[in-house]
């Protein structure tokens, strides 16, 4: 046990140094929701939403850039990366040793977790540091549930999403375009946003909207506490990836 | 005699392909071993199957005496492999993955001796995607030895290399033989077989149609030894009427003979002088292995064609 603790341990370091090394991931999950959030508090800092006067339409623009944040992180680039890691044969050459194979993966993970956490923390922190944006007191345990749901659902999306991706080139664009179109119409980028009724009862079936609402639901001074809904609708989604990654996983390149 | 690796009677197909037919071999302990063949000859796939990636349709595999698709992790820590094709993780550096690599392995080789080996001392530093092809090669091989392995896979090791880095590749297989590994290798070259391999195995159509080392596959091949003399006009050719093989012309008697053992018991039997010239201007060569490896891929040998390729 204190071994494998070890072993864990000495990967996910390792997959870490990795990753700040590369200079691609290290904008996309990093820095480019820092850019977000900043031009975005530019353009809606001090707007109202539509008749409501008791917030600020930046109180819900930094919630949507952390949903945006978590999802780039565990989503996009972890199913790019486990992409090109098979399409390139270093899965396959990870499979010749002895490495328990649970544990490299467990890495990965670990790795994304952190990497996510310290994405979400820097775009909480520049809302609070250049919007004067914060958390509801009240509302702390609506961001913590929806940080862990949100990171555990999108992972386990980005885990099941990667045995899709046949080919390295595939990986950036196959991704993106999984999230970006349900990015736009759950609010993360807008959150003032008006879409027709039958569209918004579908968007609210999918996980980005309900991790938006979580989030926002922190943010907001008249939510009622955690909304369950939202958080159901991440735990569906994660267990089902879960299952569906376990099934579809391939530590070889396909043959097509 | 421990046999490392047996594959027996072993047949796979990929749909309606078949890319092995009832593959039979075995290896030795210490030896280095070559499957020889074209491309789309069966030779990834066998490795493949010795893996654990692949199971045969048919047939059994042993390595070390295990079942690789059971063994799992036990088999993967007395393994070492070199894929054919396998990336790295780019941003890492050659120094982190070799260490990496030995934590994965209960007895490792030291950290300097497997630098030594492969020749990478000055590259230690280097990120992964930095490196040269044939700097990656050798990566590839640090890693496969890290966990000081008693048994090496080689996938087309040097596939694409330059000669240079083609003559460091054939140091480094020969260090792993000083140290005792055995080493099986696919390749598609004649003059790397012929080099590194103990024995060879020309690999046709998914079968092994020869194994032995250059001169049992001469045989195998059923080509005769190669023969040159002089002789005097009239003896010569009747020697090429008698040895069909033979031909001649301005007094030199050149070609193919089945039996040099008759060729010779006839030289002795001429005249003095024509014997004795004979013997004195004889050669013998026993066939190399690209004439006995294109007899058995059934192509004539073209004099004009490069060895390799």
């Amino acid at each position: 046990m204190t071994s494998l603790l070890i072993r864990l341990g000495r990967q996910t370091k390792l997959e870490q140094r990795a990753f700040w090394r590369n200079p691609d991931y290290a904008f996309f999950t990093f820095l480019l929701p820092l850019l977000l959030l900043a031009l975005l508090g530019a353009v809606n800092s001090g707007d109202e939403i539509g008749d409501r006067t008791d917030i600020n339409a930046i109180e819900l623009v930094v919630p949507g850039v952390v949903a945006f944040a978590v999802i780039v992180s565990a989503y996009a680039n972890l199913a790019s990366r486990l992409a090109v890691l098979r399409a390139d044969g270093v899965l396959k050459r990870i499979r010749t040793t002895p490495l328990d194979h649970r544990a490299y993966l467990t890495a990965q993970l670990l790795s994304t977790l952190v990497t996510t956490l310290l994405a979400s923390a820097a775009t909480l922190l520049l809302g609070f540091v250049a919007f004067d944006v914060a958390p509801q007191a009240e509302g702390v345990l609506a961001l913590a549930l929806g940080l862990l749901l949100g990171i555990i659902c999108f992972a386990a999306l980005g885990l099941a999403l990667s045995s899709a991706i046949s080919h390295a080139d595939a990986a950036g664009p196959i991704t993106h375009a999984t999230y970006l179109p349900l990015a736009l119409v759950s609010g993360v980028f807008d959150p003032s946003i008006n879409i027709p009724g039958w569209l918004e009862t579908l968007v609210s079936l999918f996980p980005v909207q309900a991790l938006v609402e979580l989030l926002v639901a922190a943010y907001d001074p008249t939510a009622d506490g955690v909304p369950l809904g939202p958080g159901l609708v991440l735990a569906i989604w994660g267990i089902a990836a879960t299952v569906i990654a376990m099934r579809t996983f391939s530590w070889v390149p396909s043959r097509r | 005699m421990t046999m490392v690796v047996e594959v027996d009677r072993v047949s796979r197909s990929f749909g309606a392909q078949s890319v092995l037919r009832e593959l039979s071999f075995s290896i030795d302990q210490g030896e280095i071993f070559c499957l020889l063949g074209p491309n789309g000859a069966g030779k990834t796939t066998t490795l493949e199957i010795l893996e654990g990636f692949l199971t045969p349709d048919a047939g059994s595999v042993r390595v070390l005496g295990c079942d690789p698709m059971a063994s799992g992790e036990t088999l993967r820590r007395r393994v070492g492999v070199v894929l054919q094709e396998s990336g790295f993780p780019k941003f890492f550096r050659v120094g982190e993955m070799i260490d990496t690599w030995r934590s994965y392995y209960d007895k490792p080789l030291p950290y300097d001796g497997i630098l030594d080996l492969v020749g990478l001392r000055s590259d230690e530093t280097k990120l992964v995607r930095k490196l040269s092809g044939g700097q990656r090669r050798r990566l590839d091989f640090a890693l496969a030895v890290a966990g000081d392995p008693e048994v090496i896979f080689l996938d087309e090791p040097t596939t694409g290399f330059d000669p240079e880095a083609r003559a460091r590749c054939w140091e480094s297989i020969a260090g792993l033989r000083e140290l005792g590994k055995t080493i099986l290798l696919t390749t598609h070259y004649l003059d790397e077989a012929e080099r590194l391999g103990d024995r060879i195995a020309v690999l046709l159509d998914g079968a092994a149609d020869a194994i032995g080392n250059t001169q049992e596959l001469a045989q195998l091949s059923r080509l005769g030894v190669t023969v040159s003399f002089q002789a005097p006009a009239k003896v010569a050719e009747q020697l090429a009427v008698e040895f069909p093989g033979l031909d001649t012309a301005d007094e030199i008697v050149e070609g193919h003979v089945d039996d040099v053992r008759s060729l010779l018991r006839r030289l002795e039997l001429l005249d003095e002088p024509a014997s004795q010239r004979a013997f004195a201007s004889l050669r013998i060569q026993p066939p190399s292995l690209e004439q006995a490896y294109l007899s058995l891929v059934g192509r004539q040998p073209n004099p004009t064609e490069p060895t390799s390729r």
